[in-house]
C-alpha cells in the first residue's frame, strides 16, 4: 500500500500532510505588536472582524495575549473594525 | 513617575487654530498635574473603519507624556469634557520603554513601544 506519502520512513498510512505553523513574531522579532500597526493586526483577523485563534494563525500563546489586547485597543480607536456587515 | 501614551481623535471639522488652543490647554492639564509632554506626533486626518458621532473622520494625534498617576485621571476628565475630541486611549508604557526611546530625535523608532494593558478608556 505504498501511496504518495511525504514521509516514506515513518508510517506511511494516508497522513495528511501539514506544514508547521510557527508564531510570525517569535519568527520576525521586530515585527510590531501594536495598535498603531493595525496593518500588521489586519492579518490576524477575518474578513468579518473577528480574532482568528491560534489554531490557524500559528501565533504562541504569549504574543496571542498581546495580539488579542491590542487588537481591542485598535477597534477602540477605529483602526480596526469591531465587525463588518454587508 | 510613569509613562503614558495618548491616542486622541479630533474631530476633522476642527480648524488649525483651535486645535492649537485645545493643544495648549491641554498641555496646561498636563503641567498642572506635574506631568511633562515628551513628545506630540501629529498622524492627520484618516479614515475611521466605524462612524463615531456621525463623523467618518477624524484627525488622530499621539502624545508620549510622563507623570505621577492622577494626572492621567485629571487628562481623561478634560478629554472627555471637551466635544471635539471624538474618542481617546491611554496606555501606561511598559517598565522597560525609557524616556529616551520616545523622545523626538529618534522619529520612526519608538513604533517598538510595547504597552501593557492598564488604562483602557474609551471616552465617548
Amino acid at each position: 500500500m505504498q501511496e504518495r506519502s511525504p514521509r516514506p520512513q515513518s508510517n506511511p498510512r494516508n497522513k495528511p500532510y501539514f506544514k508547521r505553523k510557527t508564531c510570525r513574531f517569535c519568527e520576525d522579532k521586530a515585527l510590531p505588536i501594536d495598535y498603531k500597526a493595525p496593518h500588521v493586526l489586519k492579518d490576524f483577523i477575518t474578513e468579518r472582524g473577528k480574532i482568528l485563534p491560534r489554531r490557524i494563525t500559528g501565533t504562541c500563546s504569549f504574543h496571542q495575549k498581546k495580539l488579542a489586547a491590542e487588537i481591542k485597543r485598535a477597534r477602540i480607536m477605529a483602526l480596526l473594525p469591531f465587525t463588518v456587515h454587508d | 513617575m510613569n509613562l503614558y501614551e495618548i491616542m486622541f481623535i479630533l474631530s476633522p471639522d476642527m480648524g488649525e487654530e483651535e486645535r492649537e488652543k485645545f493643544i495648549s490647554r491641554l498641555n496646561g492639564t498636563i503641567t498642572r498635574n506635574k506631568g511633562e509632554v515628551i513628545r506630540l506626533n501629529d498622524l492627520g486626518i484618516k479614515s475611521m473603519t466605524y462612524k463615531i458621532k456621525k463623523k467618518s473622520r477624524g484627525q488622530y494625534v499621539l502624545l508620549y507624556l510622563e507623570g505621577p498617576g492622577a494626572m492621567v485621571a485629571e487628562i481623561e476628565r478634560m478629554l472627555r469634557i471637551d466635544e471635539n475630541v471624538i474618542r481617546f486611549v491611554v496606555v501606561k508604557l511598559d517598565r522597560h520603554v525609557t524616556r529616551q526611546d520616545l523622545e523626538p530625535k529618534a522619529e520612526p523608532a519608538p513604533a517598538q513601544a510595547e504597552p501593557t494593558t492598564q488604562n483602557e478608556e474609551v471616552g465617548a
